[in-house]
């Protein structure tokens, strides 16, 4: 199995967010912890295989509302943040997960991606504290809004 | 265009992407049904045929590969064509999938652009 670092995760995500949505993201200088204080909804899932993970991806309205407007062709004043916020970061957790599967195995692998759920502030801000388990985080900002990524070994 | 399509995703944000790029490429809107799962994409089925089904399969209930068994046993479904748009990369279970029937693939994340592509390619094969 091949190994992730951060620097290549957060190239992952950011290509993710161009591809998906058209959204145009650099690292954030904020620390995770500002991140995650200013973020309107989480997704949490978790992967498995050889080694498992577990992945939370949180956003704040801004991002939902960039994000979602990108991937359905919409102007961002249309989309409605609490109509959109859980789907938006479900989906990013899918598809930011699948990416971290690949990169691990490059398809030779089995390694198995459960469904995203949604995660509460106090989830997503102990899975961040969770340090000691290794992994990393990815904080990245757009014109609109922030994203952080944090990936834990299990 | 008269295609019947079925867009077969856990997400609604996915299904509202797929359900554009097929407007888009000339389908009617009456022409588009949607699925949350492969057991509802089964009884959709069930209920009236589709030409194509763009299909997920990391979803609840019934994923997309338990959706692909079940319909290559059922010669009722045999002429409905399966694009998988998914986040899976794996290559033994992609193989599989193909043995049983799906012919177009599109990986998660892709540009609106490759979905459209899928969409027209889809539309070639099932002409």
């Amino acid at each position: 199995m091949n190994t992730v670092t951060s620097d290549q995760f957060a190239e992952l995500v950011s290509r993710a967010l161009e591809r998906m949505a058209f959204v145009i993201t650099e690292p954030s200088p904020a620390t995770p912890g500002e991140v995650l204080a200013g973020c309107t909804a989480h997704a949490i899932l978790q992967l498995g295989g050889a080694k498992s993970h577990t992945l939370c991806v949180s956003a704040t309205a801004g991002m939902v509302r960039e994000v979602a407007a990108g991937m359905m062709g919409l102007d961002e004043s249309e989309i409605e943040v609490d109509d959109h916020a859980s789907a938006t970061v479900a989906e990013l957790a899918n598809v930011l997960g699948g990416e971290l599967v690949m990169q691990l195995t490059a398809g030779e692998e089995q390694m198995g991606l459960g469904l995203p759920r949604e995660a509460s502030d106090a989830q997503a801000l102990a899975l961040l504290d969770r340090e000691h388990d290794g992994g990393f985080h990815v904080a990245v900002r757009s014109d609109a809004g922030e994203l952080l990524v944090v990936v834990r070994g299990d | 265009m008269n295609y019947r399509i079925l867009i077969v995703d856990d997400s609604p944000l996915l299904r509202a992407t797929a359900r554009r790029a097929v407007l888009q490429a000339g389908v009617a809107p009456e022409q588009v049904r949607e699925a949350c799962n492969g057991k509802e994409a089964l009884e959709a089925l069930a209920k009236a045929p589709a030409d194509i089904v763009l299909l997920d399969i990391n979803m609840p209930v019934m994923d997309g590969y338990q959706f692909v068994e079940a319909k290559a046993k059922d010669p009722a479904l045999a002429a409905t064509k399966v694009a998988l748009v998914t986040t899976e990369g794996n290559k033994k279970r992609l193989e599989r999938m193909t043995e049983l029937g799906v012919t177009h693939y599109l990986r998660k994340p892709f540009e609106p652009e490759e979905l459209r592509s899928l969409v027209a390619s889809l539309f070639q094969a099932v002409k």
